[in-house]
């Protein structure tokens, strides 16, 4: 692993930080350098996630990696390992901002993430001597490298007071664009995202939202081959949305009048298409 | 000198021991030598009281016992009665040589009465099985005798009987145990008493009639236990022989009642999760049997299955593949047959009420993960089905079937399985293994699909693509069908775990 030291005054150092007030003094990073000029869109989140989270991250992120947009985040659990994730399983590289040193990743379950990250050529960085382990105090700081190096900042879920809040707040005052999916309103995790809505963040349905913004993204079009996501083809949508709420098979053959076959012949096409769960019952994602 | 013959237990085997009784001239004692342990040793104060209170009073002489093989340790009351007959021959009480092709076991008590030893059923059995003419045993354990036939079984109360018997013409006595007597079945819980799950008990059907391991997993309060409890009244009833093989064991394990002498329902083993490695699986300096044995042809009901220490569960990972467990200890090793079918139940988070409609759940999503890492891969590998229990349930079709109803559909499933695989040596579905499964359940084209579907997507392991078609094999044997077709398909996804 070869750590590559970029300093302040380095030619090699991103414009896009030096905009930003206090911007850090030198990038320890791994990879692929030339990431960091390369237009960007941070996805943030919070480490609990809802499945309702957990789709719309996956969605959000594959679209956009789908159209060659370059996904940063900060390799926490949660939100920023599903984005990661979600462009490694696409062979597309991708940006995550440490908040401990090279020598110490954390989480520690997350070791594998950062190796599968460079092996798709994506590029690992942080501000901290590789030596320095973890430290609470330098969380909140990495955050305001994400929203720098990005031209916006996409926020899938976050509780009222996170660490999320934080990498919104630095985006604000770096004049960056808040992008924020519309939480839903009886999750913890909805009251924080919806609170950006309300103080003007831009309310995002779909990947052009954000495309349409920035003159960067023009050519960025899905490629031909891959097709979209049959999105507004959900089969039985009535099923699914009286599995809004869990129900187990008797409930449901209580409720819907089916026999038995069919719905289990329903269920199993829900569940290929990972429309549902099984917990105790049958669930929606 | 006067040689008896007696037998020893050890595990299931029987070993032939031979009581040598010396009564000679000489300064009074009495001896007996040959690795006796307590039970044996205390022995003579029984036997001289019991023959004092029965004929005659001993005479002070030197009464030397030896017990042969002398290697092997003896143990267990059944030695008295073989001693005091013995030392009767040899003092002229009776006459010698009536009882060469005898075995003779039984417990004395002071008042010259005989009392009933463990394991008589066994010990028959190897008696045949060496070629002996007849056993002599206690009047008390003649009904479990009787299950053996082509045994000569002379059974007696009281030493004075026995010396009238042996004095004039040894005489077999002539019980037979009505067995059908016995099947008269009496149960807790019938299934008709549980109102709704019917998944469940469609689940725990499946399972029964296949032999599948399953586990169920509910809130608490859904009723998991109670299923568990209404299950024994839908299994298929014991062969004969295998109300021989468990009737033997519980005879060796001394746990058949005074009221009821043979084993004719299936056992059904419940034991607590505080239980010990040893008392599960069987142990001691001369192995006894545990709950898995005791749960040998029947069902072993874990409840609790988290709160089982885990080391503990692992351990019945090779019993349930084996059918057999071998406890080796320094100085013997032992092999018990533990034929069961696991069923076991849960919560499905460690506060209990997930998916609850009633309470919401309180624990995070990584006490959820630890509370289920709690069971290893292996061991839930080996369990092929999932069974909801919920609480909210409904009623969904008009008919409450009982459980003589279900157990009679059972009953068909087996035999249509015992007669696929007769040229196998396997007798239930959940014992195919991959060769027997390609050759004996062939699906459709379209289930394929489904499942291929199910594989590419990530739904499924590989492995749970096999469960499944031997799910479905089961599900098509209860409905009586030849062929798999999709609806069992779907059915067997259903109850197998997706997780």
């Amino acid at each position: 692993m070869k750590i590559v030291k970029i300093e302040i005054n380095s030619e090699k150092y991103p414009k896009n930080l030096l905009n930003i007030k206090n911007p850090p003094k030198v990038l320890y990073c791994v990879g692929n350098i030339d990431l960091l000029y390369r237009p960007a869109i941070a996805i943030i989140g919070s480490r609990k996630v809802s499945d309702y989270g957990i789709r719309n991250c996956e969605n959000f992120a594959r679209e956009l990696t789908l159209r060659g947009i370059l996904i940063i985040s900060g390799m926490a659990i949660g939100i920023d390992s599903i984005a990661h994730l979600e462009a490694v399983k696409l062979n597309a590289p991708t940006i995550a901002v440490l908040g401990t040193g090279l020598k110490h990743i954390f989480p520690k379950e997350n070791t594998s993430l950062m190796h599968s990250i460079l092996e798709k050529n994506g590029l690992v960085l942080t501000e901290c001597e590789p030596d320095v382990d973890f430290n609470s105090k330098n969380f909140p700081k990495r955050n305001r490298i994400i929203s720098g190096l990005s031209l916006g900042v996409l926020v899938v879920e976050a509780a009222y007071r996170s660490g999320t809040s934080i990498t919104v707040n630095f985006a604000k005052k770096q004049g960056k664009k808040i992008f924020a999916l519309p939480g839903r309103l009886d999750l913890k995790n909805g009251i924080g995202v919806n609170r950006f809505i309300k103080e003007g963040a831009q309310i995002t349905t779909c990947v052009e939202d954000i495309i349409n913004e920035f003159s960067e993204f023009k050519n960025c079009i899905l490629p031909k081959d891959k097709t979209k996501l049959p999105k507004d083809k959900i089969p039985n949508e009535e099923i699914l949305s009286i599995l809004e709420e869990e129900k187990n098979l008797e409930e449901l053959m209580w409720i819907t009048k089916k026999s038995r076959k069919e719905l289990l012949e329903i269920l199993m096409e829900l569940e290929c298409l990972k429309l549902i769960k099984r917990e105790q019952g049958y669930k929606r994602i | 000198m006067t040689i008896i013959k007696s037998i020893s237990l050890m595990g299931l085997e029987g070993i032939i021991i031979d009581v040598e009784v010396d009564v000679s001239n000489g300064f009074p004692a009495w001896e007996i030598v040959g690795l006796p342990d307590t039970t044996v040793k205390e022995s003579k104060e029984r036997i001289k009281t019991a023959i004092k209170n029965s004929c005659s009073n001993l005479l002070s002489k030197k009464y030397i016992i030896n017990l042969s093989p002398a290697n092997i340790k003896k143990e267990g009351s059944l030695l008295d009665l073989p001693i005091a007959i013995g030392i009767l021959s040899e003092i002229g009480i009776i006459r010698k040589n009536r009882f060469i092709d005898y075995i003779i076991v039984g417990e004395l008590s002071l008042n010259g009465n005989i009392r009933a030893v463990d394991g008589i059923l066994a010990i028959c059995l190897e008696v045949k099985k060496k070629k002996f003419k007849g056993i002599i045993i206690p009047k008390e354990n003649e009904e479990e005798a009787s299950l053996v036939c082509g045994l000569e079984i002379i059974a007696v109360s009281s030493i004075n009987e026995l010396i009238n018997t042996l004095n004039k013409e040894i005489k077999k006595t002539k019980t037979r145990i009505d067995i059908i007597n016995f099947k008269k079945e009496n149960y807790e819980i019938d299934f008709s008493d549980i109102n709704g799950q019917e998944d469940a008990k469609k689940g725990l059907e499946i399972a029964a009639a296949g032999r599948h391991n399953s586990l169920m997993v509910g809130t608490p309060g859904s009723g998991k236990t109670m299923m568990a409890k209404a299950l024994p009244s839908i299994l298929p009833r014991l062969t004969f022989e295998e109300i021989l093989e468990v009737t033997k064991i519980y005879s060796i394990a001394g746990l058949l009642k005074k009221e009821n002498k043979i084993v004719s329902t299936r056992p059904f083993r419940a034991p607590h999760h505080t239980i010990t490695q040893m008392a599960l699986i069987g142990g001691g300096k001369i192995p006894k049997m545990g709950e898995i044995s005791l749960a040998h042809k029947g069902v072993l009901f874990l409840d609790e299955l988290t709160e089982f220490k885990t080391g503990i569960l692992e351990l019945l990972r090779e019993p349930i593949e084996e059918k057999k467990i071998t406890i080796s200890r320094a100085n013997i090793s032992l092999t018990f047959p533990c034929d069961f079918m696991l069923v076991a139940a849960m919560n499905p988070c460690p506060c209990g009420y997930l998916g609850s409609k009633t309470r919401k759940c309180t624990c995070t999503k990584k006490q959820i993960e630890t509370y289920r890492a709690k069971l290893s891969g292996p061991f839930l590998d080996r369990i092929d089905i999932f069974v909801e229990v919920n609480s909210n349930t409904y009623n969904t079709s008009k008919i409450i079937e009982n459980s003589s109803q279900i157990s009679e559909r059972i009953m068909k499933a087996q035999i249509i399985q015992a007669d696929r695989y007769k040229k196998e040596d396997i007798n239930f579905n959940s014992e195919l293994n991959s060769k027997q499964l390609k050759r004996y359940c062939q699906i459709n084209q379209k289930s394929k699909n489904i499942l291929e579907k199910l594989l590419s997507n990530n739904v499924i392991s590989i492995r749970s693509y096999f469960k499944i078609i031997k799910l479905a094999r089961t599900i098509a044997d209860l409905s009586n069908e030849e062929k798999i077709s999709t609806e069992h398909i779907l059915e067997a996804i259903h109850y197998k775990n997706i997780r």
